[in-house]
């Protein structure tokens, strides 16, 4: 399991995150920075395409979407792909509180929409990402 | 607690994972190494995954390099090289054939070829057996052709040549079969494709190196990767050097090893001497034996630091166990004893007891082979070593178990099948070598465990010596050592015939052995006793205490049950029904006698 070794509560608190894109600032050459709502989002967008077994050692984190695309679209994908979305981010995003997961599908092109809002904690305004979802092999 | 300080004694991934967190909460830069979806965490978990996997491969490799804690074949071998011991290979086992031939004509002599194939069949399964050398079979003064004794070994013979070039540095013969048995071994050496001399090499490793001269003709065995062999050459200090364009051509054979052990019964599978089998008759002179497998690790672990203290010579008991455990890996249990331990005490003498894989005793030719080539080698001059057969111990038991038939989810027959089985494992594991006792609780607790039906059990316990008399009808003295306090008035034997042609057995009456009338097996009542030609009915004397059971002019003219022997049965004391056997002594069973195993069954419903 997660260890969170911070607390939560404290409203001046700011996130700040490595980007994985590993972009380089024009300026400085140094590696961007994720900050505060951007940082949550990035985590996000991590945790829910991650899949079971993928982590070493942490087998339990699973974003369920990779995993739903390997199989049958059935009536109940959408919802399977809509609550491992929700488990994983309740389970280990601390910093962000859904409000909604919105899943369609999209058969002419062999995908799936997604659509997460949540709100960031200590924050009022709602955050959405878009995902289209898509096997590559 | 925040720390700039890397906590590096941690190897378990959860621990440095942890560790690195905590160096990381003591900056401000990446605040979000905490949360599992950030980028931070992933490149936390691969640094962590990273130590992890070293960690993990330098403890492996630390096990490796110590031949306690190595768990790899070729690590432990490796080790072993170092201490100068080869672990022993798959040895072949052999048997011997005696044939009488009726050639057509007179001629001079017969010959049986090498690589002369017969087969063998162990339950269904056949066996390959070859010759390995040439026999000759020469004319008799009498006209008749007769080999005795000729030697048949299971397997193949393969062979393999290797030219030497001397610009490859790496170049290196290893043998490609697995399963060979290297005392198979022969290695010749042709000077080269124009030149047809050929040399034939012995093996340096049976020989003391710092006798070995620059222009000895010797090779070198040492186990390689996946239990193959690879052949070296001297440097030409240490053996003769081999020359480029050197042809090498080896032979060996490769075997199942123990597989084809107490093989009995072979016919050729073509031609032998150029006869069909219309020419000749074939009898087994020995059944096949001395067959092994290759030397275990844990074996080789357990003697390679024996073997490199005994350094070749037999001086305490434990290098001659040592020593011959090497070179004979057909001995399945050995025990050593100097001779002012045996009874009765005699000095200048070491007693070695071996037990053969898969039989009770070596044949003659293979003892003195033992102490030929082997022991007089190693052996310190002014001591005698004398090679013994075991004395087996047969124990008895019978058993009555009482279960519930609610609770057997199987049918009597298979529950009493199953008892049995747990005996004999019991007899299997923890028996049948020097040195192991007989602990009643054990058995009965492996009664009682074979299955949850089983309520409990009563179970006696005898135990019982054979003699073979030397010779039927010629008086001799017997003595047997049962070591143990044994119960009054319990021993018992199996009937034979007088001189006057009635059945008798051995009775115990007060401690005095007596020669009591049998019919069909039992003693009559009154009892009527023998009298031996001295006038007395005292055949011989048993102290109870000791077990000692001596028989005076014994002697039996016919053994009533059509064996070759007289079985003594014996009960230990009922306070005391542990069995310790002494010296050459091995308890085990006779899992063809109906009696060793006797199970009662007692079927009792609680209401």
């Amino acid at each position: 399991m997660a260890i969170y070794t911070k607390p939560l509560s404290t409203n001046t608190r700011s996130w700040s995150d490595l980007d994985l894109d590993f972009v380089a600032h024009p300026v400085t050459k140094d590696i961007v920075l994720k900050r505060d709502v951007e940082a949550v989002k990035r985590s996000i967008r991590n945790l829910i395409l991650t899949n079971r077994y993928e982590r070493p050692f942490q087998p339990t984190i699973d974003g369920g979407v990779t995993r739903h695309l390997f199989e049958l679209a059935t009536p109940h994908t959408i919802h399977n792909i809509e609550s491992a979305i929700r488990n994983c981010i309740y389970n280990y995003e601390p910093r962000a509180e859904v409000i909604d997961v919105f899943v369609t599908g999209d058969l002419d092109k062999n995908g799936f929409n997604v659509s997460l809002s949540f709100r960031v904690i200590n924050t009022p305004e709602p955050v959405t990402i878009e995902l289209f979802l898509e096997r590559l092999r | 607690m925040a720390s700039n300080k890397l906590q590096i004694t941690d190897l378990e991934f959860d621990q440095i994972k942890s560790n690195l967190k905590s160096y990381l909460s003591a900056q401000t830069q990446f605040q979000d190494y905490d949360f599992e979806g950030s980028g931070m965490s992933v490149l936390i978990d691969m640094l962590a995954y990273n130590t992890h996997y070293t960690g993990y491969y330098a403890n492996m490799l630390g096990n490796e390099m110590f031949m306690d804690s190595s768990s790899l074949r070729e690590s432990v071998v490796s080790h072993a090289k170092h201490l100068n011991v080869i672990p022993t290979s798959v040895r072949t086992p052999t048997a011997k054939l005696d044939f009488t031939f009726t050639p057509a004509g007179t001629p001079t002599s017969l010959t049986i070829a090498k690589d002369t194939k017969f087969t063998s069949s162990i339950n269904g399964v056949s066996y390959k057996f070859v010759t390995n050398t040439t026999t000759s079979v020469p004319r008799s003064t009498t006209g008749t052709y007769t080999a005795t004794g000729v030697e048949i070994k299971e397997g193949k013979i393969l062979n393999k040549s290797y030219t030497v070039n001397a610009s490859d540095t790496a170049q290196r013969f290893i043998i490609p079969n697995a399963n060979v048995d290297t005392t198979t071994l022969s290695v010749t050496v042709q000077n080269s494709s124009s030149d047809s001399t050929v040399y034939t090499y012995s093996d340096g490793n049976a020989v003391d190196v710092t006798t070995i001269k620059g222009t000895d003709k010797v090779f070198f065995l040492q186990e390689v990767e996946s239990q193959k062999y690879e052949i070296t050459f001297g440097d030409g200090a240490v053996g003769k050097q081999l020359s480029d364009a050197n042809i090498i051509f080896i032979e060996y054979i490769v075997t199942g090893g123990t597989l084809a052990n107490k093989a009995s019964s072979f016919t050729a599978s073509g031609t032998v001497a150029g006869l069909t089998s219309a020419n000749y008759t074939l009898t087994t002179s020995t059944d096949a034996t001395g067959g092994a497998d290759i030397q275990t690790t844990t074996s080789l672990k357990f003697l390679a630091p024996k073997l490199y203290q005994a350094q070749k010579r037999a001086t305490t008991k434990d290098d001659y166990k040592a020593i011959l455990l090497e070179q004979r890996p057909d001995i399945e249990s050995i025990t050593v004893y100097g001779g002012e331990d045996a009874d009765p005490v005699q000095y200048g003498k070491v007693f070695i007891a071996v037990k053969p894989v898969g039989s009770v005793s070596f044949s003659t030719a293979a003892k003195t082979a033992i102490k030929t080539d082997i022991l007089k080698i190693s052996n310190v001059v002014t001591v005698i070593p004398e090679l013994i057969d075991p004395i087996m111990y047969y124990l008895l038991i019978e058993t009555t178990v009482n279960y519930d038939p609610v609770t057997n989810l199987t049918n009597e027959n298979t529950l009493k099948t199953n008892i049995n089985t747990s005996i004999q494992n019991y007899f299997q594991t923890n028996l049948e070598k020097f040195d192991q006792k007989f602990r009643y609780s054990k058995l009965v607790q492996d009664i009682d465990n074979t299955n949850n039906s089983v309520r409990n059990n009563k179970t006696t316990v005898k135990y019982q010596q054979r003699i073979i008399p030397g010779e039927l009808g010629l008086t001799s003295t017997y003595t047997m050592n049962f070591n143990n306090v044994i119960t009054e008035g319990s021993i018992v034997s199996t009937s034979f015939t007088a001189s006057d042609g009635i059945t008798y057995s051995l009775v115990d009456v007060g401690g005095i052995i007596k020669v009591a009338k049998t019919t069909s097996g039992v003693v009559d009542s009154p009892a009527v006793y023998f009298t031996l030609p001295d006038g007395t009915q005292n055949q011989g004397t048993i102290d109870y205490t000791t077990g000692k059971v001596v028989l005076n002019n014994f002697n039996p003219y016919t053994i009533t049950d059509a064996t070759t022997n007289i079985k003594f049965t014996v009960t230990p004391s009922v306070n005391n029904n542990d069995i310790t056997p002494l010296r050459e002594q091995i308890l085990t069973y006779d899992v063809t006698d109906t009696e060793s195993i006797v199970i009662n069954m007692v079927a009792e419903t609680i209401i």
